[in-house]
């Protein structure tokens, strides 16, 4: 790369040459992918969560439901 | 003084195949398969969306600890025609792109697994993470010839992982699991080792060959194969393994019994090592092989209730 002689000064730029550009650019589409992955890991993780909790919940007051029904009826 | 000035650029050429290579992905796929017979011969279940999600999560934390020890290790690596065309050795990365890489991961791949699956599972693989990255590496790697006996352990946890991401705890049978892979690493490691002694010398590696002498280290060779043979059947005793499973177990073990044994009595006799890399070759096969049976037998109980040929 030639800045001056070799150095860069205050406020010059860098000008990437075509493999730096493609190296740059597989590496933001690895990130991007990996990112995008995650929010859906994270999304689908959660909801398959709550729906094992949501399961549990169901059937625990359906559990406690029969047996207050049980509990009234042999009251009866 | 300008942040830049005086300060020579330098632009990454990077691919994401050489961050790939950094997780060490041989090593990843064999976490990913004991890791899975874990959770498989785990008694219950686990949601299967959470289940891949913990394998991945077990997968990227084992491939963070191997990055962090490609950085550590880019030294030794540079020096081992093993290792030396590794992305650091090979000046695809920096030591510091592969640092923060690992971290990164390393804390990603924690916190997913600690809060989709279990906080015990993430705080397992915390502590494998911390195990191979910190304690092998940095420490017993270049200090002791034990080095690759009890960092063994950190290769050893990943079914223990498996079974904790379904059942959020560890048992006993998870430990047996563990042992097998923990007192297989020696013999198998070593076999390695003693063809590739000059490397290690070159490296300042003290492993056991270099340090204890050969003769040394077939006869621990043959002590752990000793003790690797009847703990391969340990789980058809156990009752989480079915009576096929237990038989053809007993037979990889006394394979691994009997090659290591001509490991040990071709002592000096061949100057090509054929006997060791035929054991580095077989004790490969013997543990995917043992953890292949392990995982039909556990998926078969799983759909019919019945290990393969019924319990011990």
């Amino acid at each position: 790369m030639e800045f001056g002689e070799g150095k860069m000064q205050p406020g010059e730029l860098i000008e990437l040459t075509d493999e730096q550009k493609r190296a740059r650019k597989f590496r933001n589409i690895a990130i991007g992918l990996a990112l995008a992955f995650m929010v859906g890991a994270f999304y689908y993780g959660s909801v398959a969560r709550f729906s094992s909790k949501l399961g549990e919940r169901a059937a625990t007051v359906a559990a406690e439901k029969a047996a207050a029904d049980k509990a009234a009826k042999d009251s009866n | 003084m300008s942040v830049n000035e005086n300060i020579e650029p330098e632009i990454s050429l990077a691919m994401p195949a050489d961050y790939y290579a950094l997780m060490k992905p041989r090593v990843m796929r064999l976490v990913v398969f004991t890791a899975l017979v874990g959770m498989l011969l785990a008694p219950g279940s686990i949601d299967p969306t959470l289940g891949v999600i913990g394998i991945l999560a077990i997968a990227i934390g084992a491939g963070a600890s191997g990055a962090l020890n490609m950085w550590y290790d880019a030294d030794i690596d540079a020096i081992m025609s093993r290792t030396v065309n590794r992305p650091i050795p090979a000046g695809r990365l920096t030591g510091n792109q592969a640092l923060n890489f690992g971290m990164v991961m390393s804390v990603l791949s924690v916190l997913t697994l600690g809060m989709l699956v279990n906080w015990v599972a993430g705080a397992i693989l915390a502590f494998t993470i911390f195990y191979y990255a910190v304690f092998y590496t940095m420490w017993l790697k270049r200090s002791t010839p034990q080095n690759i006996v009890i960092g063994g352990a950190a290769g050893a946890f990943p079914p223990m992982l498996g079974w904790a991401c379904v059942t959020g705890s560890v048992s006993l049978e998870s430990f047996v699991l563990f042992a097998i892979i923990f007192i297989w690493t020696p013999p198998h490691f070593w076999a390695l080792a003693l063809w590739k002694m000059r490397d290690y010398d070159d490296a300042k590696v003290p492993m056991m060959p270099n340090v204890a002498g050969e003769k040394s280290t077939r006869n621990q060779m043959l002590a752990y194969s000793v003790i690797l043979a009847p703990l391969s059947i340990v789980p058809t005793l156990m009752g989480f393994a079915g009576f096929l499973v237990g038989v053809l177990s007993a037979v990889l073990g006394v394979v691994f019994l009997w090659l290591t044994f001509k490991v040990w009595q071709n002592a000096g006799r061949d100057e090509k090592l054929t006997a060791e890399k035929r054991l580095f070759g077989y004790s490969i096969f013997y543990l995917f092989a043992l953890f292949a049976l392990l995982m039909i037998d556990a998926i078969t109980f799983r759909i019919s209730g019945a290990y393969l040929l019924g319990a011990f």
